[in-house]
């Protein structure tokens, strides 16, 4: 799986590498799976924490599988509380994080991006996120969302299909 | 309309996820001190070979003071004439003794303690004695006396003293 390459150690530096290469994509993936900006912060520690346990050499996790752990705690979460009713809009109720960076030039993009992907199937919306900031392959998708890959490339397409409509005005 | 989902999928590349907040990467951080090596569960294979290791090495270790500590005593302990017995015993030919009399004598009982490489303290319980025997023969009026020091060293565990 992508991240967590064969050479980093685990050592201060290798983590600190890992934790700004990896470390984005994961609370924006957090982000999306939480009801709050409070749950998708534990969701990151706990899932990198449980992955890291998981390696036995202490070298930084794969991060597919910090992608899962999050998904999976996620929804655990969800059961504990009894809101796996409201998962599907657990994203909305506390839209004043940005997800995406806010540059200047890349603002409105960013905002209408949040939008779109807000306005997404939850499931589409899983799989564009780890193929596109997750770097996640669909082998590696299909592992993480528990479907096969057929499903999470076509997922993807429709997903695309509906965000170049939802976002005309942005791509073009 | 084929080059289109290449197109979007670069759009969105274009766009990069907010940062991470400073407190969740300080909680990050710190989570990852906590988890040193050290402090990590180990698999159980591994953790199997780590306590044969473990055990071996710590017996290994534990040796060297436990070494030191007899060559101190054998320093300090008086050592006993040259084969006294063998001597008398020679020169005495035809003794019949008529009594023999044994004894311990606790000369002196010390404890001792070592710090293993590690810092683990290690406590050796420390008693010398000295064997007496003694044989009689009147009928010769021979008396013939050995007298022999002994060490014994104890290794007590420190949560059991």
């Amino acid at each position: 799986m992508n991240g967590g390459s064969q050479d980093e150690t685990g050592g201060a530096s290798g983590w600190d590498q890992w934790l700004a290469q990896f470390a984005p994509q994961l609370l924006l993936f957090a982000r999306q799976q939480a009801r709050s900006e409070a749950d998708a912060h534990d969701l990151v520690q706990d899932a990198v924490v449980e992955s890291w346990r998981r390696q036995p050499d202490g070298s930084p996790p794969p991060a597919g599988l910090v992608f899962a752990v999050i998904r999976r705690r996620a929804i655990d979460l969800a059961r504990r509380d009894d809101r796996r009713l409201n998962r599907e809009t657990a994203a909305h109720e506390d839209g004043s994080q940005a997800w995406f960076e806010p540059e200047v030039e890349n603002r409105e993009r960013s905002r209408l991006l949040q939008q779109a992907l807000n306005g997404l199937p939850e499931v589409q919306r899983d799989v564009v996120t780890l193929k596109v900031w997750g770097g996640l392959t669909f082998a590696e998708i299909a592992t993480v969302l528990e479907i096969p890959a057929n499903t999470a490339a076509s997922r993807y397409r429709y997903a695309l299909e509906e965000l170049r409509k939802l976002t005309k005005e942005v791509f073009v | 309309m084929d080059e289109e989902p290449e197109r979007i999928e670069e759009g969105l590349r274009q766009i990069r996820p907010a940062a991470m907040p400073q407190d969740l990467m300080k909680r990050l951080r710190a989570a990852k001190l906590e988890m040193q090596p050290a402090s990590r569960p180990a698999p159980l294979r591994n953790l199997r070979r780590a306590n044969w290791f473990a055990g071996w090495r710590g017996l290994a270790v534990a040796a060297g003071p436990a070494v030191a500590m007899v060559l101190l005593l054998a320093w300090l302990v008086p050592r006993a004439p040259q084969s006294p017995a063998k001597i008398k015993i020679s020169a005495a030919r035809g003794i019949k003794a008529n009594a023999v009399r044994v004894g311990h004598s606790l000369m002196a009982s010390f404890d001792a303690v070592a710090q293993l490489p590690g810092g683990e303290p290690v406590r050796f319980h420390c008693r010398q004695w000295q064997d007496d025997v003694v044989i009689h023969d009147d009928a010769q009026g021979v008396v013939i006396s050995q007298s022999t020091p002994r060490v014994e060293v104890v290794p007590v565990r420190f949560e059991t003293y």
